[in-house]
């Protein structure tokens, strides 16, 4: 008996929200993307920037209720081999600086 | 492919009367204490949004001082899962200032959601002013926030007596229901 190997779907149905944003951003990526991509994707859709003025403001991604500390991992690697769908939250840190 | 705007236009908010109750009735015991606090509206955001929900942040991850209310950024997400699963995003929020000044600070100014048509709301005096129309109402426009004058206000602000509106505490851990 021939086994065909069964191919292996690699792309991730991903969306991310933004509390105040009505649209949800959503981009199919390859299962090898950085989570790091999908950051930097997610904050040029809703318009926002890591910046800095007398504070640091910076986003962070949230994935099933947890901040993904690690941006240079893979969506697979955050996710496991088989899933297809990511759902992250997108939140913004603001550290004070000196007053 | 035209991406969806995240932030469409509003020209009009409605207020149900009852979120007003419920964000002065949340943000009291701070202004007891003299400590700031304040609270998030939420709603659907549309040319005519509508806050539908209030959320007051109290207990872990919440800083409430007597010039400062501070959430963290797990309250945030808190706040943001609830939101998803029930369909409406955040249309502005407001806190209390313990002075007689209703003025945005720079803290206020910079420590805030800054996105396109967010309301920033506040009322000094510890909140024990009901009458919102002694509030300040800003709204955020590209460049930074703005202060409607009274007849912008009237216009653009309206307060439905009938209008229902449910009321919750967040922390950083969850969210829980306000009983009326």
């Amino acid at each position: 008996m021939i086994q065909v190997p069964i191919a292996h779907e690699s792309a991730v149905a991903t969306e991310v929200a933004y509390l105040p944003a009505v649209a949800v951003f959503k981009k199919s990526y390859e299962d090898e993307t950085r989570v790091s991509v999908v950051r930097i994707d997610a904050m040029a859709f809703f318009h926002v920037a890591d910046h800095r003025d007398r504070d640091t403001h910076e986003f962070f991604l949230e994935f099933e209720g947890r901040r993904v500390a690690d941006l240079s991992q893979t969506l697979e690697q955050l996710m496991g081999r088989d899933r297809r769908h990511a759902r992250f939250n997108l939140i913004e840190q603001i550290t004070p600086g000196a007053a | 492919m035209t991406l969806p705007d995240p932030y469409p236009g509003i020209e009009k908010w409605t207020v149900p009367a009852a979120a007003l109750y419920a964000t002065l009735r949340g943000v009291r015991p701070a202004g007891l204490r003299a400590t700031e606090s304040g609270a998030f509206w939420l709603g659907r955001r549309a040319s005519r949004s509508q806050v539908t929900s209030v959320i007051v942040p109290r207990g872990a991850g919440v800083i409430e001082r007597a010039n400062m209310w501070q959430l963290s950024p797990e309250v945030f997400g808190t706040i943001s899962r609830w939101a998803l699963t029930h369909e409406v995003v955040m249309l502005g929020m407001f806190h209390i200032h313990i002075g007689t000044s209703a003025r945005m600070s720079r803290w206020d100014r910079e420590r805030v959601v800054q996105v396109p048509g967010v309301l920033s709301v506040i009322a000094a005096n510890a909140g024990v002013e009901q009458n919102h129309r002694t509030w300040a109402w800003y709204v955020y426009e590209g460049s930074g926030y703005r202060e409607m004058d009274p007849v912008e206000r009237d216009l653009r602000i309206e307060i439905s007596a009938h209008l229902p509106c449910s009321a919750w505490t967040a922390d950083a851990g969850s969210i829980r229901v306000v009983n009326p």
